[in-house]
Parts: C-alpha cells; sequence; structure tokens
C-alpha cells in the first residue's frame, strides 16, 4: 500500500511540474497494482489524451466512487463532446458515401448507388439527400415511396421531392401508365418486370391478353436492337410538321416574296400552328409531360379525357390558319380576272 | 417501265387510308374535269392550277391554288401515271407516318414542287397541274425509308412484257434521271416541255422532310438502321 502511495504522490509531483508522460505511466503503473484506487484514476482521466480513454477513467472513478458528483458533472460533459465528434465523423462518412453513390447512379449503376446511399443513411438517418436518391432509383416502388416519405418529412418545403412522390403514389396506383412511361424512359428491363408482375396478377383473360401483347411488343424492340429515342425529342419532332407546311403555303400565298406581298396575318398564325402541332404530337407520344400537371392537373402521361382535348385543340389551332389562308386565297379568285390564254 | 406494287406488307395499319382517298379525289376531280368543265379548261385552270407569273405576282389563287393544282390531270394517262406510282410509294410511306401526316408530308411536297417550278420557270404562263411533284416526294420518302425495298414493275424487252421485282432504288433513280436532262435544258435554253421537270425535282428533294412526319417508332426504327 505505501509503495502505492508513494507512486501517486510521484505521479502527481511529476504531473504538477508538466511532464505529463511520466505522471501519466506512474498512474497506469499504479492502476494496474490498485484498480480500486479512486485518485489514481481521478488524475489519470486529466492526462490520457484521447477521449475515449477520458471518459473510460472517469467510469472507473464513479464505479469506485458513484458519489463523486463532480466526476460525474465532468464525464457528462465528456460524452457530450464525445457524441458531437461521433456525430461529425458519421456525417463526414456519410457525405463521402453520398458523393460515391451519386458518381455510380451518374454512371447507371443503380445497384451500387442504392447500397452506398442505404449505408450513408446508416451513418446519418437525416441525409435528405440519399432519401431522394433512393426515392429515385429504387426499383422497389413502396421503398421509392417510403424514401420519399422521409424525404418529405425532413424538408417538407421541397417542391420536387412533394411532386416525386405524388408521382411515385401514381406510378403505384396506376401500375399500366408507370410501366408505360419506364419504356418511354428506354428502361425497356424494368418496364417488363413491372407488365410481368401485371400479367401474374391479371384479373381476367382480357387484361392477361392486353399485357402479354405489350410484353411481346416490348421484347421485340429489344429483339431488333432499336434505339431510344425521348419522347421529348419526338414531341419536339412532330411539332415541326405541321408549322413546315403551313409556311409554304403561306409563303405561296405571299408570292414566295413576303417583303414584297406581306399578308401578316398569316404569318401571325404561324405560332398558332405551332403550338396546335404541340398539343396534337404530346397528345400522341404518350409521355409524363409538364403540360398534363399544368393545366389538366394530372399526374401521368395524360388521360383520355385530357388527351381529347389536346387533340380536339391542337387540331383546332392548325386549321383555324389554315382555313384563313385558304379564305384569302378564295377572296383573291373572286377578283381575279383572267389572263387571256397565249397564243 | 410501270410500278406495279410495292411487294412488301405494311407493319403499322393495315389498311392506307389517306392514300386511297387521295386517289379517290384525284378520279372525282377528273371526272369532273372531263364532264363539267368540258373546253372551257383555260379560266378554270388559270384559277385553280399554279401558273408561276401569277403565283410570283400574288394574284389568283395562290395557297389554293397550288393544292388544287395537285388534284387536277391533263389527261387519262397523266391521272392513271400518277395514280399507280401513288399506291406504290405512298402505302408504306403513309404506314410509316400515319394518315394525317402522310397528308401533310403529301401537300408539303407538292408545294415545294411547285415552287421549285414557280422559281425556275417564272416568267411561265403556262399552268402547271398534277400530283408528279407530290408523288415524287413520296419516291424520294420512300428510298429514304426503305432503301432495300422491291418493286413489282411492268417492262416491256422486245415487245414482251415482264413484271419482275425490282429494287426501288433503280426504279426511282430512273424515274429521277430521266429529269436531269429535260430540267437543265430549261434552265439553260428555257426550253419548251409539256412535263413540268422542275416540279418532280422540287418533289423528290422535299422527301428530307419526310424524318419530321414519321411516327415515333418508326422514326426510332429508322435511326436504329432497321426496317421502317
Amino acid at each position: 500500500m505505501s509503495s502505492s502511495v508513494e507512486l501517486l504522490q510521484r505521479a502527481i509531483q511529476a504531473a504538477r511540474a508538466g511532464q505529463k508522460v511520466e505522471a501519466r505511466d506512474l498512474l497506469l503503473e499504479l492502476v494496474e497494482v490498485d484498480p480500486q484506487n479512486e485518485m489514481a484514476w481521478m488524475w489519470l482521466s486529466g492526462l490520457v489524451e484521447s477521449l475515449e480513454d477520458r471518459i473510460i477513467a472517469c467510469e472507473n472513478v464513479l464505479t469506485i466512487n458513484p458519489a463523486n458528483e463532480k466526476v460525474r458533472a465532468y464525464l457528462a460533459e465528456l460524452q457530450r463532446q464525445h457524441d458531437i465528434f461521433l456525430a461529425g465523423k458519421n456525417n463526414d462518412d456519410a457525405a463521402d458515401l453520398f458523393t460515391q453513390a451519386k458518381a455510380h447512379a451518374e454512371r447507371n449503376d443503380r445497384r451500387t448507388a442504392l447500397q452506398l446511399a442505404t449505408q450513408a443513411l446508416e451513418k446519418r438517418e437525416d441525409y435528405e439527400e440519399a432519401w431522394l436518391l433512393i426515392g429515385r432509383f429504387s426499383p422497389d416502388i413502396d421503398r421509392r415511396i417510403a424514401a420519399l416519405e422521409k424525404a418529405s418529412k425532413l424538408n417538407p418545403a421541397n417542391p420536387q421531392t412533394a411532386s416525386a412522390l405524388e408521382r411515385a403514389r401514381y406510378s403505384k396506383a396506376n401500375p399500366l401508365s408507370n410501366a408505360a412511361r419506364l419504356e418511354q424512359l428506354g428502361k425497356y428491363e424494368e418496364a417488363l418486370k413491372v407488365y410481368e408482375g401485371l400479367a401474374a396478377k391479371a384479373k381476367n383473360s382480357q387484361e392477361f391478353d392486353h399485357i402479354y401483347k405489350q410484353i411481346i411488343r416490348i421484347e421485340g424492340l429489344r429483339k431488333e436492337n432499336i434505339r431510344h429515342v425521348a419522347p421529348t425529342s419526338s414531341i419536339a419532332r412532330l411539332t415541326f410538321a405541321w408549322p413546315l407546311l403551313y409556311l409554304s403555303l403561306a409563303l405561296m400565298q405571299m408570292g414566295l416574296n413576303p417583303l414584297k406581298h406581306p399578308t401578316f396575318y398569316l404569318l401571325l398564325g404561324l405560332p398558332l400552328v405551332i403550338t396546335g402541332s404541340f398539343l396534337l404530337s404530346l397528345a400522341e407520344v404518350r409521355s409524363h409531360h409538364i403540360v398534363w400537371q399544368k393545366l389538366f392537373y394530372e399526374q401521368g402521361d395524360g388521360s383520355p379525357f385530357a388527351r381529347l382535348v389536346a387533340t380536339a385543340t391542337g387540331w383546332f389551332l392548325v386549321l383555324i390558319p389554315h382555313v384563313l389562308l385558304i379564305l384569302d386565297s378564295l377572296n383573291r379568285l373572286r377578283n381575279f380576272k383572267i389572263p387571256p390564254m397565249p397564243l | 417501265m410501270l410500278p406495279l406494287n410495292d411487294t412488301e406488307s405494311n407493319r403499322y395499319s393495315f389498311l392506307p387510308v389517306m392514300t386511297v382517298i387521295l386517289i379517290a379525289v384525284n378520279c372525282i376531280v377528273f371526272y369532273f374535269e372531263m364532264f363539267a368543265v368540258g373546253d372551257d379548261y383555260w379560266p378554270f385552270f388559270m384559277k385553280y392550277a399554279t401558273t408561276p407569273r401569277l403565283i410570283l405576282s400574288a394574284q389568283g389563287g395562290g395557297a389554293l391554288s397550288n393544292v388544287t393544282a395537285m388534284f387536277l390531270h391533263a389527261s387519262l394517262f397523266h391521272l392513271v401515271g400518277n395514280m399507280l406510282p401513288l399506291w406504290v410509294f405512298g402505302r408504306r410511306v403513309e404506314d410509316a407516318c400515319g394518315p394525317w401526316r402522310f397528308l401533310a408530308f403529301y401537300l408539303l411536297a407538292g408545294t415545294w414542287a411547285h415552287v421549285l417550278f414557280v422559281l425556275v420557270q417564272s416568267d411561265s404562263r403556262i399552268p402547271g397541274v398534277g400530283a408528279s411533284g407530290a408523288i415524287f416526294g413520296l419516291m424520294g420518302a420512300y428510298l429514304l425509308l426503305y432503301p432495300g425495298g422491291r418493286i413489282r414493275t411492268l417492262v416491256f424487252i422486245s415487245f414482251v412484257p415482264l413484271w419482275p421485282r425490282i429494287r426501288a432504288i433503280w426504279i426511282v433513280l430512273y424515274f429521277v434521271g430521266i429529269q436531269i436532262v429535260p430540267a437543265v435544258q430549261i434552265l439553260l435554253r428555257k426550253a419548251d416541255y409539256s412535263t413540268n421537270h422542275w416540279a418532280h425535282l422540287g418533289g423528290f428533294f422535299s422527301a428530307i422532310f419526310i424524318l419530321l412526319f414519321l411516327r415515333p417508332e418508326a422514326f426510332a426504327r429508322y435511326l436504329s438502321d432497321t426496317t421502317v
């Protein structure tokens, strides 16, 4: 025992003299011999370097003397610091994992991206972007919805999350539309999976036949190795068709020289034809388009009613300028003096 | 050489509705021309055919005359000579476009045929009629979309009729090729031909616009280098 007291005094003297390493070594020697020495653990808690070791030293003090309130308060402070440190470390780890997940997602390696995003969420549960990534790329519609709900809870003000969540819920409620959307995005494999799932759950032979036809069609496209064309580019391409015809006819009407024979109201018809042609293309190319959301407050690729309205409006807008063109021609014909036949 | 039929079948639709309608309208208009207009055809053609001088001076029917001229024909031979290729080349082009866009392309090709005719023969007072400009547009479009297509064609070798399946490219090249010399003569020497060669060339080159009129699926096939 006397050697314990002596060791403790030497350690305290060394610590007071600023010889921390020596003091710590002496104290470690002491606690090895006398692990129940409260004073030794108390001094050690101030001399060891790492936060974890300090916490252990304090815990040992409290095991020996649970009534030591000073050390209890000090331990609480140390634990708070430790939690902050751990949270910071987790945040850094999560950010690293998410960066990797994002890179994999950009390379279209969705599986790895999803795994990394899940790991990032294990480190930091309130990582909104990681939830969004899962909500965007998970092949499981239920998981997508759950992830988006989580992201929405974390940041209710994010309009993109809200619309993605709405879309995901719509896809779940309308699996056929979801499959069509996947096909439009060129994700033939995923579309086939959805169709196959639907075929297994078909309520009657008619429904099964319809789904089976879609499966055969997509498999045909895959077999033929048909290149995927984005619906937006199809809409843009088809939008040019009718305006090109109208412009050609309007130029003929203006004697192929709009500067010499200007008929401006014919040129004013061009934006109408473009708008009409766009609506016709939109109604034909089944795609999830913002127009359905903004004009018809609908998710998905437009209900039959919305498509009908778009088609009717499109034809109206395309035809009106053409009718004006014909009326202008007829008016000119009415005042036309037929020239004599050349000899 | 007379193309009779495209031997390949349709992919997207069963009946080429618009092609049939166009043929029917052309025949009805020809019937009207023969029996209702009669000998007093000059005022009728001045109003409803494309006359370069009138077009350039913004007189007469303008755009309307340009469209109506596509449905007028000078003789029964002219009508049959146009309607047969319209059926042969139009059927599958319509299949790739859908009826309404096919109609738009047909009118566009006819209009561009007239544009070239008007620009090259700007002094002409002779009205131009016929669907041939638009049909040359269909030929060009057919060549772009179905370069490997084969056409059952009636040919006479030493007065012996034969109907082999000939690659569309040879038929189209033949019909376009026979336009070139007269077209150059019209341009350089102001030669006078009863056939509207520049309109044929104008229609043929407007075929490039067919890509704007294709169904999305047909366009994807075109980009994938598979049969449209």
